[in-house]
């Protein structure tokens, strides 16, 4: 058996070496070393739509709790306004940004006035449309904000 | 044989050093080709381990006795699958197991994420490679499974009572998840180790940690209930040292899922999430460190072995790194926003993380008690069982209570007005079904009543949440379809409830008597009779049983049998009782008949009832349905979080 | 748009309040044992707990009126015999001369009257309690 185990062994070891070594191998001279890490760009990028997809995220979140009674009329009407103005601003930062192509299209798809189904982990976040009960709370709306954009295509 | 086992060791050590020090070297000097190097050294560590423990298998199975290992923990007589579970059931096969998990959780982990998260896997590697160095340290130099001795002519065997299906999967599945929270961990650093505020590192191990978990939890159940059957006192957790070893870290890890999430939505609690997920981390390797050192006294400490001054080396060390690197970090992680009132869902999900880590934190003071009375006073004092019992009612019941009304609780700000209105529903439920128990008896308990009340709420709860989604999104399977982590999560907090009723029942309005019995004489205990009849001797190849066999009347009609087994390859005894179960009340008649005197007929019985214990067990299924539900993969977020990571250039 | 944070006020009052509750508790000594090894027992009285391995011969019967008697020694290096006597359920199957055992119960003028033995099994994965 030793000498069986001995040539595994070796074999192992070699083989662990060359794994190891393989990208040196293939690359003996490599025209770009650096690792992929994302540009102070892409981090500024990366940031903000993780800051949109929280806030549009929250409001559908805010969307249903109404809608199932957590959040009363009141509590719904004072949050909505300061939730849409902080998407809004999120999606206005992410618009701001050169080379923004999230497979986006150019053109700003009109929006569907419906209500947005409930929030859920798997869809994109949408636009928050949602019928109110009463009317449109008072805190005044950011002028471009009822064209809240669709920020992923839908599939 | 027993060379190429060694030899492969020898390879996943050198292998993991080299990912530990040039996978650091090439994330901080940026160097691409370095750091594919030191991933593939991540890979083939997992490839060599493999090796390794295919070695030590073959030669378990093969009955190979020059295996030391193998000569002490099988012998012939020993069926294939049991021979295969010894794997486990030693400090260096479990050692081996640990790190075969881990190279292999790591492997897969980087090798998943390593387009889209390069920066972060860049800093994973070394990381990973680090505690990864230490196990194949402590495998190769330290405790080795493939010492060789001159074969013996039969090994030693196993301990009976370990040949047993629960005791073939249950150290597996703890394994499977004490080695997964490293994953977290090891992100969490990674990402405070590349300078990222982003959440990626969140998202990424989100599954790992889930899945961690749900083993950790349900490898603890199964534990529970082969010492209720097995081990046979007529419980099923005696806070052992050893057990709060694995529960010290799941709590931990069940604080660490639940501020995940309000980090995910409001960017708050970064540094406390950092805390959690080390701690849920060192807590592991330190719960092994009890197991395996001997340092403290428990039925199942492994001998007092050199092995826990490393392991304590070990966890000393990560800690002040893990408390170094959130030090050096604590400026970017910064909160994005503030708790803006006590009664919101963020402020709940932080009482329910302090109820949690602190009950962690007292089952820890708990467990070092004696080690620290024996350093700084002499002699050593244990604390006893009334201790556990009292903090897990303290927090336990709140955090029974909390979990009813999180998940009704709006974020950021509620108002006490609306929230009763949405509770009120439950909270009548808790009143009627308090009414209807202090009626039937539960009164004699106050804190079974309580924690019987709460349940009822929390169900109710539950339910309420179902009905009112259901009614907004109209079909309840688009609802959990919909909202997966949500919904399984609403299934494991039944199961927790399931569990608490359980519990509660079982012990708060349990009964036990003891009599010395001679055949003929019966005993009663809480409408059940039994009448002590005969010993018998069942016909079993490998033991010499002895029963006792009682007729039971009352509640129930039939016969129970209970004794010992007198096993003749390793020659050791054990005991068996018999357990008889109400299905349909969720009771256990537990009998132990002890002391059996075969000249005389002569036996000592101890009788237990038990309520409502059954549901313990069915609450570990339901745990694992929720988890499932939770972790089915939602092609829409995928392709969602596909689309944030992917770098802008082609 | 945030007043003062109460988060830092909850975290606070929620430490102080722990720590006020475990405080409370354990100051009630009532519940730690000393857990001695048999050189270290005479000095003591009342409730406590020996660790050490079981010296024969073992008389007696557990259940009987006078107990099941045996002696312990400490696990390492030398010392001298504590007599047990222990009365109770049956001892754990696996308790023998020779195993490592810890036996509870109150020691008074040199004996250890025993309720509880707790084996240790060295080398495997687990022992048994007594039915406790």
């Amino acid at each position: 058996m030793s000498g069986l185990s001995l040539v595994l062994g070796v074999g192992l070891a070699v083989g662990a070496v060359v794994l190891v070594a393989l990208p040196f191998l293939r690359e003996p001279v490599a025209r770009d070393d650096r690792l992929d890490a994302p540009t102070a760009d892409e981090s500024l990028r990366l940031g903000l739509s993780e800051e949109r997809d929280r806030a549009l995220a929250a409001l559908k979140e805010l969307e249903f709790d109404h809608r199932t009674g957590k959040v009363g009329d009141e509590d719904y009407r004072e949050l909505l306004g300061p939730l849409r103005r902080e998407a809004a601003a999120a999606l206005r930062a992410i618009d701001r940004q050169p080379r923004y192509r999230e497979g986006m299209s150019f053109e700003m798809p009109e929006i569907a006035p419906e209500p947005a189904p409930p929030p859920d982990e798997g869809t994109p976040p949408e636009p928050a449309i949602v019928p109110e009960p009463s009317p449109p709370p008072d805190e005044a709306t950011p002028p471009v904000e009822p064209h809240i954009p669709e920020p992923f295509p839908q599939e | 044989m027993a060379e190429l086992g060694r030899a492969a060791l020898v390879v996943s050590l050198g292998l993991s050093l080299y990912g530990l020090v040039a996978g650091a070297a090439a994330a901080v000097q940026n160097r691409r080709r370095l750091a594919t190097s030191a991933r593939n050294a991540l890979f083939t560590a997992f490839a060599s381990t493999l090796i390794a423990a295919a070695v030590l298998a073959v030669a378990l199975v093969r009955h190979d006795f020059s295996f030391s290992y193998v000569a002490s923990h099988t012998n012939r007589t020993l069926p294939t699958a049991y021979a295969l579970s010894a794997f486990w059931g030693g400090q260096e096969g479990s050692l081996l197991l640990w790190l075969l998990v881990l190279t292999g959780y790591g492997a897969f982990a980087v090798a998943v994420n390593r387009r889209l998260l390069r920066d972060l896997v860049a800093w994973v590697v070394p990381v990973l490679s680090g505690i990864a160095t230490f196990f194949a340290f402590m495998l190769v130099a330290v405790a080795s499974p493939f010492d060789t001795q001159t074969a013996p002519v039969d090994g030693a065997g196993l301990t009976p009572s370990l040949q047993n299906p629960y005791m073939v999967a249950h150290p597996p599945m703890l394994y499977l998840g004490y080695v997964g929270l490293s994953i977290p961990f090891a992100f969490a650093a990674g990402a405070m180790l590349s300078g990222r505020t982003d959440e990626r590192w969140i998202v990424a191990t989100r599954r790992w940690t889930l899945v961690a978990w749900t083993f950790l939890g349900f490898g603890q159940l199964l534990g529970a209930h082969w010492a209720y059957m097995e081990v046979g006192w007529g419980g099923y957790y005696a806070w052992d040292p050893v057990e709060n070893a694995a529960l010290m870290p799941w709590l931990a890890a069940t604080a660490f899922l639940h501020s995940v999430m309000v980090q995910e939505r409001k960017g708050m609690l970064k540094v406390w999430n950092m805390v959690l997920v080390a701690l849920a981390f060192e807590l592991s390797v330190f719960g092994t460190f009890l197991t395996r050192s001997g340092v403290v006294n428990s039925i199942h400490s492994f001998a007092k072995s050199p092995i826990g001054a490393w392991f304590l080396a070990f966890v000393v060390i990560s800690s002040l790194f893990s408390v170094a690197l959130i030090l050096w970090r604590l400026p970017l992680l910064k909160a994005r926003t503030k708790l803006e009132s006590a009664l919101s869902r963020e402020a709940l999900f932080l009482y329910n993380n302090l109820l949690l880590v602190a009950l962690s934190l007292t089952i820890l003071w708990g467990v070092m008690f004696p080690i620290l009375t024996e350093l700084f006073k002499g002699e050593s004092r244990t604390i006893g069982r009334p201790y556990y019992d009292f903090f897990l009612r303290s927090f336990g019941l709140p955090l029974l209570l909390l979990m009813g009304i999180g998940p009704l609780i709006a974020w950021r700000k509620a108002s006490a007005r609306q929230l009763v209105r949405t509770l009120l529903w439950p909270i009548g439920t808790a009143v009627v079904a308090g009414a209807l128990l202090v009626a039937a008896g539960a009164g004699s308990s106050t804190p079974g009543l309580i924690a019987y009340t709460f349940s009822a709420f929390v169900l109710a709860t539950i339910v309420v949440e179902v009905v009112r989604g259901t009614r907004a999104t109209g079909s309840l399977a688009k609802l959990v379809s919909r909202n997966r982590r949500r919904y399984g999560g609403y299934i494991v907090h039944a199961a927790i409830v399931l569990l608490a009723i359980g519990i509660a029942g079982s012990s708060a309005y349990g009964s036990s008597r003891e009599q010395r019995l001679v055949p003929g004489q019966s005993m009663r205990l809480a409408g059940y009779t039994l009448t002590y009849r005969r010993i018998v001797h069942p016909y079993n190849p490998n033991a010499y049983e002895t029963r006792a066999v009682l007729d039971v009347t009352g509640r129930w009609q039939g016969a129970v049998m209970s004794g010992d087994n007198q096993y003749r390859n390793p020659p050791e005894p054990s005991r068996e009782v018999g357990i008889k179960t109400d299905w349909l009340r969720g009771e256990d008649l537990y009998v132990i008949a002890d002391d059996i005197n075969p000249t005389t007929g002569v036996v000592y019985v101890k009788v237990l009832v038990k309520p409502l214990v059954n549901l313990i067990w069915v609450a570990g299924l339901v745990f694992l349905l929720g988890s499932a539900v939770a972790l089915w993969p939602d092609a829409r977020e995928q392709r969602r979080l596909v689309v944030r990571l992917a770098p802008v250039r082609a | 748009m945030s007043t003062r944070s109460p988060a830092r006020l909850i975290v606070a009052l929620a430490v102080a309040g722990v720590l006020a509750v475990f405080l409370l508790y354990t100051a009630v000594d009532g519940h730690s044992t000393p857990t001695l090894t048999p050189s270290q027992v005479a000095a003591h009285r009342g409730s406590l707990a020996i660790v050490g391995v079981v010296v024969g011969p073992v008389r007696g019967e557990a259940h009987s009126a006078e107990g099941l008697r045996f002696g312990l020694k400490n696990i390492s290096g030398r010392s001298a015999v504590v007599p047990v006597v222990y009365r109770g359920a049956s001892p754990p199957p696996l308790f023998k001369t020779g195993r490592s055992v810890v036996v509870s119960g109150s020691y008074s003028a040199g004996r250890l009257a025993a309720n509880d033995i707790l084996t240790k099994c060295p080398s495997k994965y687990t022992a048994k309690p007594s039915t406790s």
